[in-house]
């Protein structure tokens, strides 16, 4: 009953006028930044995380969520039409969409990714509705030591499943650790790495970072090649499926949000991981897998349907624990965090209209995606012929005013212009920015439970393995770094035997 | 090279950070003090780096094969101007004003990267100006400097 209540209280909230128009803006520049070139959600939310300072929590979060479920689907739009994805999650979608696209079949293909997104979209909500109180109930038994071994499990995975070499990745988790605990100490008072700095007394804030090595390092890489984009030339008389094609793609869409919400949840769980295990699955599944490739509707609906799942998936570590599992989520933690919100255990029973009234604004933000993108396709498609020349200049012009919107802050546009260059020369040399960002974020939060919990032992460690919570996500931790050390010495075994046959 | 050159910098940075950190204080198991996690970050990032570049110097053949650091002759250029244009954009901002920086920067990067027309440069900068003007300054009630131009003002009674 009370989780009805809740339900009930979390769509009241994502209906008020002030939340619905939010989630409209949400999802409208999601699916514009997702069909954009050269402009990821990452970036996108990072730009513009000031403006959500102008606005209340709950309102600036729904906006936010709006932008990462509206890119996935706006990505999905040029997988489609052009072979290349808006955003990394929308790579599978290129296999079988763009052949549907060849085949005259782009506006089912769109159509069936937008309902694909929506049906994902219910099943989050459903699967949240579940999880959230014994979430909540667990949460509660989350003390300071509990939290910092759930941290640097958090810290350890983001470093693990990125792309890169897992070592620069934690090298990264390091340095923006140490970049996090610049300013102020919030025990002593004393200046920490401020180099008698007074603008870095406050800290080095999210924003600059997150804009930097996001925002105008992504300007940099792009602007190095100048790419001419073709569009397909089709047409979108039909973009409901079929009767007999919604049958088939039925099935591949609740396993895709099955699938893509279990594989959110997970710490360092995303869209990408999600959408290619779906893909996987559909194709084992199906009885003709040889259609996979060749324009297969399947192959469209389940990882369209997971990339969709996964992002609701994602809040639940974030909102009930207070743990981003990847880098979006950490921005969207940086924008609870300063907003003067601390999420874990208490957010659910203390802040029921945040935690409810978003979830409730993704279903609802999921309809508006089908309801509005569909008669929209034409114009998403002449919006996809803008060139990047137009683009790059006022993704600058965002980033740098909206640094510059927080503190009126001379310095912190100098910062953000230092943390691109810093993000542009290392993401060339394959060290990644989202570790980076973790450790920012994840730095007050970690030094405070590290360091309560070292004050509650008297200095024992064995405090962090005598509590069973925090005992198991240790245990994790180094089960994930072994299996990393494993896999990567068997790697460089293959590897070498391979040398040595050629 | 410059792979090598990254390691031994964020080792550097990392000793750094541990010696800044020693001389603040770490304090004591049983009590960190303010140089506890910053002494542990810069401890991680440099020993990372030492591993790390032992493997390099141990690894006979790179585990890639190395690209070049501009995929383009001109790339070096573009970004070049594009850093140039954002630097020269701060230090006019407050004193040049919102609207005239933006503008210039906008004319600027449009003229340089991948040219547009004289005409088309103009139409687009003045209207993108205008936009970041009604999202920051009316929107969200940023106080942008005001600078040369005196229809600032003007725009403000408007608004």
């Amino acid at each position: 009953m009370d989780l009805l209540t809740n339900v009930a209280h979390g769509f009241a909230v994502a209906l008020d006028p002030n939340n619905l128009f939010f989630c409209f803006i949400g999802c409208l520049a999601g699916t514009l930044i997702g069909v954009l070139p050269g402009l990821g959600p990452l970036a996108a939310i990072a730009f513009l995380l000031p403006t959500t300072l102008y606005i209340p929590v709950v309102p600036a979060l729904i906006m936010l969520a709006g932008i990462y479920y509206g890119a996935m689907y706006g990505g999905s739009t040029t997988s489609i039409l052009l072979n290349i994805p808006g955003e990394a999650a929308s790579v599978v979608t290129c296999l079988d969409g763009y052949q549907m696209a060849l085949q005259g079949r782009a506006g089912v293909a769109l159509g069936i990714s937008a309902i694909g997104s929506f049906v994902a979209g219910t099943v989050g909500v459903v699967i949240l509705m579940v999880l959230a109180p014994p979430l909540a109930k667990l949460a509660l038994k989350f003390g300071p030591p509990e939290y910092t071994s759930l941290l640097l499990l958090a810290l350890i995975v983001i470093a693990w499943v990125g792309s890169g070499e897992p070592g620069k990745a934690l090298m990264m988790v390091a340095l923006g650790l140490a970049l996090g605990l610049v300013g102020t100490d919030p025990i002593t008072g004393n200046p920490r790495y401020t180099f008698g700095i007074r603008d870095l007394e406050d800290g080095i804030g999210i924003v600059p970072v997150a804009i930097g090595v996001f925002g105008i390092s992504e300007v940099f890489l792009n602007v190095e090649v100048i790419l001419q984009r073709q569009s397909l030339k089709t047409t979108f008389r039909k973009l409901l499926p079929s009767l007999r094609e919604m049958r088939q793609c039925f099935l591949p869409m609740i396993r895709g949000s099955f699938l893509g919400f279990g594989v959110g949840i997970l710490p360092g769980g995303n869209p990408i991981i999600s959408s290619f295990l779906s893909y996987g699955v559909e194709k084992k599944v199906s009885a003709h897998p040889e259609r996979f490739g060749h324009g297969a509707i399947e192959g469209v609906a389940g990882p369209e349907a997971a990339n969709n799942a996964a992002t609701s998936g994602a809040f639940v570590p974030l909102l009930s624990l207070g743990v981003p599992n990847n880098a979006v989520m950490a921005l969207m933690l940086g924008a609870i965090l300063i907003h003067g919100i601390i999420p874990g255990p208490s957010l659910i029973t203390d802040k029921p209209q945040l935690f409810w009234g978003l979830l409730c604004s993704m279903y609802i933000g999921n309809a508006m995606l089908l309801a509005l993108n569909l008669p929209l396709i034409g114009i998403w498609v002449r919006v996809l012929r803008i060139p990047y020349r137009i683009l790059f200049p006022m993704i600058l012009i965002f980033c740098l005013i909206g640094v510059y919107s927080i503190n009126a802050s001379i310095f912190e546009m100098f910062l953000v212009t230092l943390f691109g260059v810093f993000g542009y020369v290392m993401r060339k040399l394959d060290y990644e920015m989202a570790p980076l960002l973790m450790g920012v974020v994840l730095a007050p939060m970690f030094e405070t439970a590290l360091r309560q919990a070292l004050l509650l032992s008297r200095g024992s460690f064995s405090i962090f393995v005598t509590r069973p919570i925090s005992a198991f996500f240790l245990i994790a931790s180094i089960l994930f770094l072994v299996r990393s050390g494993i896999s990567r010495v068997k790697k460089g075994k293959g590897d070498s035997r391979g040398s040595k046959r050629v | 090279m410059l792979e090598r050159i990254s390691i031994i910098c964020l080792g550097l940075i990392g000793l750094l950070i541990c010696l800044e950190a020693y001389r603040m204080g770490i304090g004591s198991l049983a009590n960190p003090d303010q140089g506890f996690l910053p002494f542990l970050a810069g401890g991680v990032l440099f020993l990372l780096s030492v591993a790390l570049g032992i493997r390099r110097i141990r690894q006979t053949q790179p585990a890639k094969p190395p690209q070049p650091f501009w995929p383009e002759s001109r790339s070096k250029w573009r970004v070049g101007y594009v850093l140039g244009a954002i630097l020269l954009y701060i230090l006019a901002f407050k004193w040049m004003g919102f609207a005239l920086a933006t503008f210039l920067l906008f004319l600027f990067l449009l003229k340089t990267i991948d040219p547009v027309g004289w005409r088309k440069a103009i139409l687009i900068g003045a209207v993108a100006t205008g936009v970041g003007f009604l999202v920051f300054q009316v929107g969200l009630k940023t106080q942008l400097p005001e600078g040369w131009l005196s229809w600032w003002r003007i725009s403000k009674w408007i608004f």
